[in-house]
């Protein structure tokens, strides 16, 4: 019993993080139809800043707003230049401008930090180990799911609550039809990747804590997981989307606990066949819907 | 009713691609007053519509709105300027409740309304519309979606009349609707109509909207064909015949 908690808690805590990143890219996606390759940019950008606050000797308590305020105000600001004067091109057209911000985040990052890995010192008490009723749960474990617990709180909170959530919902289901009520679609976008943003800020720290370092390349892993959940979850479903990223974190803890010692190393490869053939069964995603509704 | 019309149309000339969809179309609609706009499918009623509520931008020709040229002026803006188009198909958020369908069709109202007048107008404008729809009224909370098609227009309507449009364009309002569904939707129209609302309403062939409007015109591969006095138009059966192939028969 102790282990099967011990192994939930496992998956809920690498499961909520790509949830985190799954919401974060099919925000975007929802409102431009932009799959966004840099998404996993901002998190390594968010990374450095923590490195050079701490670096600097900026109270933790202060790097978090910090970092997440940094890397909003990032996204929007890739969303400002790279995205917006797009709204409405083709998604082929939206892919290749993806595909150059990319690069051109990513060598910014090596001209300013180097390809070398940087270490981010995170308070003790993260690395710490909380021991109750047989269970060794990681600090920074606890801290990953209330945080993704919170974040999506938020999240929901800010869709469903708000008269901004339902712009953005009407923006995502019918663009021209939103424009005619007069919501308008750079305002929402810019939204969208504000909120993107402060996403992958949460997310940037929560990864690198738990990596310890970053480079200007750590962006391939969370960007994969990110497009995983999503495809897995069912592409531009909210739900959808946490519901992918926690599918795929309990596949991947799943894995490394039933398959034998000899076959971890191929832990990745089988997670892919795993959720390839997931979507070969539901080519929808997890998250039901066979045919779009829109 | 003023000399300046609220609409004026001029020489439209609209296109997708290298297809020319209107050729030329000029409009008018004064304060007040009620237009139909007719034609077969793809005579470029729609195209006209979206052009009018600034979906589409013209290539050639000019849209005055209210006094002020407004051809360059987005969907987005215009709707705030007082054009309020009920697009073909209805266009119901489906993933928003009833209630909160309605409330974004104030959106155009923010930051020129503070937020307290903009409760107020909401309130107003929502107990006004449930007044006139009590089955949105009832069922507020539900999603959209779970509507009939009628019910759907109705919600359409009733979207469209939050921000108090100065022109309210419908764009085949009857369209998919069962003949009773639509007569209910006209009777809505004549209620707006009798309070002064101007608009514009587009339908495939329709006697019902002949009917209803003080002037019709006809488009016929994107250009007018006719243009007049609906009135002259309902006592010419052959006229009637002729451009609209109705036999002066009602037409769903």
């Amino acid at each position: 019993m102790t282990a099967f908690v011990q192994h939930v808690l496992d998956a809920l805590s690498v499961g909520s993080t790509y949830a985190l990143l799954a919401l974060g890219l099919t925000l975007v996606f929802s409102v431009m139809n932009l799959i966004n390759f840099a998404y996993g940019l901002l998190l390594v950008w968010g990374g450095y800043g923590a490195c050079v606050l701490v670096d600097a000797g900026v109270p933790f308590a202060l790097v978090v707003p910090l970092c997440i305020l940094f890397v909003t105000v990032l996204s929007m600001a890739m969303g400002r230049v790279a995205f917006r004067p797009f709204i409405g091109a083709p998604p082929i057209t939206l892919l290749i401008t993806s595909f150059g911000v990319l690069l051109i985040v990513q060598y910014i990052a090596i001209l300013v930090f180097g390809e070398k890995p940087r270490v981010l010192d995170v308070p003790g008490f993260l690395t710490g180990v909380v021991t109750t009723g047989g269970l060794r749960i990681p600090v920074l474990q606890l801290v990953t799911i209330a945080s993704g617990a919170l974040v999506v709180a938020a999240f929901y909170a800010l869709l469903n609550r708000t008269a901004f959530g339902a712009q953005l919902r009407a923006a995502a289901e019918l663009p021209q039809t939103a424009r005619l009520m007069g919501i308008r679609p750079d305002r929402v976008l810019m939204i969208a990747f504000a909120v993107s943003g402060a996403i992958a800020g949460v997310v940037g720290l929560l990864w690198f804590a738990k990596v310890g370092a970053v480079t200007p390349r750590s962006d391939l892993e969370p960007t994969l997981k990110a497009f995983i959940a999503i495809v897995l979850g069912g592409l531009g479903r909210i739900s959808g989307a946490m519901l992918g990223g926690l599918a795929l974190g309990a596949i991947e803890v799943a894995m490394n606990i039933v398959l034998p010692a000899g076959a971890i190393t191929y832990a990745q490869a089988i997670v892919f066949a795993v959720v390839i053939t997931l979507l070969v069964l539901r080519p929808g995603g997890l998250s039901g819907a066979r045919t779009e509704a829109t | 009713m003023t000399a300046e019309p609220l609409l004026r149309v001029t020489d439209l000339v609209v296109g997708y691609g290298a297809t020319k969809v209107l050729k030329g179309v000029s409009l008018e609609v004064r304060r007040g007053e009620a237009v139909a706009v007719l034609g077969a499918n793809g005579a470029g009623k729609s195209t006209l519509m979206k052009v009018i509520s600034g979906l589409v931008a013209p290539w050639e020709g000019t849209v005055w709105f209210d006094g002020a040229d407004v051809t360059g002026v987005p969907a987005e803006e215009r709707a705030g300027l007082g054009i309020a188009l009920v697009p073909e198909g209805r266009g119901i958020f489906t993933t928003l409740s009833i209630e909160e369908n309605l409330l974004i069709g104030s959106t155009s109202l923010r930051g020129r309304l503070s937020r307290a007048r903009l409760r107020r107008h909401n309130d107003e404008v929502l107990d006004r519309v449930y007044g006139t729809f009590p089955v949105l009224a009832e069922r507020r909370a539900d999603k959209g979606s779970n509507l009939s098609g009628g019910q759907q227009q109705m919600l359409a309507i009733g979207r469209a009349l939050m921000a108090d449009p100065k022109l309210l364009v419908l764009d085949e309002p009857c369209l998919g609707l069962a003949p009773k569904m639509g007569n209910e939707v006209y009777k809505v129209l004549r209620t707006l109509r009798e309070q002064g609302q101007s608009l514009i309403v587009v339908e495939e062939s329709s006697r019902r909207a002949l009917d209803f409007v003080d002037r019709a015109c006809c488009l016929k591969l994107g250009e007018k064909v006719l243009d007049g006095d609906a009135e002259e138009m309902r006592a010419d059966e052959l006229l009637i015949e002729a451009y609209f192939g109705l036999k002066g028969a009602e037409s769903p």
